[in-house]
């Protein structure tokens, strides 16, 4: 093994306890060979502190691979994604709706039937529990 | 934000969205390791993006004997290593003076031990770095890369590379031997301007 593999190895923590201590010895004797370690490790240092890439967004390039190879449909996945969340929307709308169909029908306001509706339930807890409701000033 | 074994679990169902969250967490990482092996920003891009597309595919086998990061590292470094030998046999075939133009070192922004202080400074050394990276072998550059720049172990390259520990530390060795016959004139001019 020549110095400047011993060099590398040592670098590398290749080399045995003995070997790194014979290599110890050579570097404080020998001048070019610490040279030669002080580069080996100035280029390995540079090399680490290689700055990163900006970020690439790779996203749309791999989706529309994967729906060129027919692996996904992102059409239907955007349906299933939408769907998922539009179901809750999509049911309060309906209660909505219903109830301005009621009201329309019976000359009934939306919030004439919440107040039928809250009256209802108060007089429920007030008729099955000594629950009192405490009167508010306007 | 989901925990990675949830997302590979929904995935494996067929999530997309867990999918996709996947990608957006180690795009950047497994981006940056492709512009380093290959070289090329362009060709970097698909290899990322073939990397991807690969381990969805193969998603649904993967076990979890090792993390989904080295699993994926490992992938990309087998689509990286088949696009740089190719290149390369492509870029031999051209012209010497062609590529004697990409080799353009300032000894002073090279060696500095300090970070580059802005956008500019940080770009123009990450081009030095790899226009040095480049005049490697994919082979010795893919094992200088994970050595130096991931920081990975011996042992972990070997794993990552399918090849022994002594295969890499023989390439590693060879590819630093290189490297330092490349820097040698440059680091010496460096040193005397900075003596001077």
């Amino acid at each position: 093994m020549n110095d400047w593999t011993k060099l590398v190895r040592y670098l590398d923590g290749n080399l045995s306890a003995q070997e790194s201590q014979s290599l110890e010895k050579q570097l404080i004797e020998n001048a070019e060979l610490r040279e030669e370690l002080a580069l080996l490790k100035r280029i390995q240092a540079t090399i680490a502190k290689r700055p990163p890439e900006p970020s690439p967004g790779l996203w749309v390039g791999i989706e529309t691979r994967l729906s060129e190879e027919g692996l996904i449909n992102p059409l239907w996945d955007q349906l299933v994604w939408a769907g998922k969340r539009l179901v809750p929307l999509m049911v309060a709308a309906a209660i909505i709706l219903m109830a301005v169909n009621l009201s329309t029908e019976t000359g009934v306001t939306i919030d004439d039937y919440f107040d039928s509706q809250t009256e209802l339930l108060l007089s429920e807890i007030d008729a099955n529990t000594s629950i009192s409701i405490p009167e508010t000033t306007e | 934000m989901h925990d990675e074994q949830t997302l590979i679990t929904q995935c494996q169902r067929g999530d997309m969205n867990a999918f996709r969250q996947l990608v957006e967490r180690y795009e950047d990482r497994i981006y940056a390791l492709s512009c380093s092996i290959i070289g090329d920003r362009e060709m970097a891009r698909d290899a990322a993006q073939e990397a991807f597309v690969r381990a969805y595919k193969a998603l649904k086998n993967f076990e979890g004997k090792s993390s989904f990061y080295t699993w994926l590292y490992r992938i990309t470094t087998n689509v990286c290593l088949n696009i740089a030998h190719r290149e390369k046999r492509r870029l031999d075939s051209v012209s010497l003076d062609a590529l004697q133009e990409t080799y353009d070192i300032s000894p002073d922004r090279f060696f500095c031990a300090e970070d580059p202080h802005n956008d500019i400074e940080r770009i123009d050394l990450r081009n030095q770095i790899q226009n040095v990276l480049n005049r490697l072998s994919p082979d010795h550059r893919t094992v200088v890369v994970l050595k130096d720049i991931e920081d990975f172990s011996q042992e972990e390259i070997a794993q990552t590379l399918g090849i022994s520990v002594g295969t890499v530390k023989s390439r590693l060795s060879r590819a630093r031997e290189h490297l330092q016959e490349l820097l040698r004139p440059i680091y010496g001019e460096w040193i005397g301007k900075d003596s001077a």
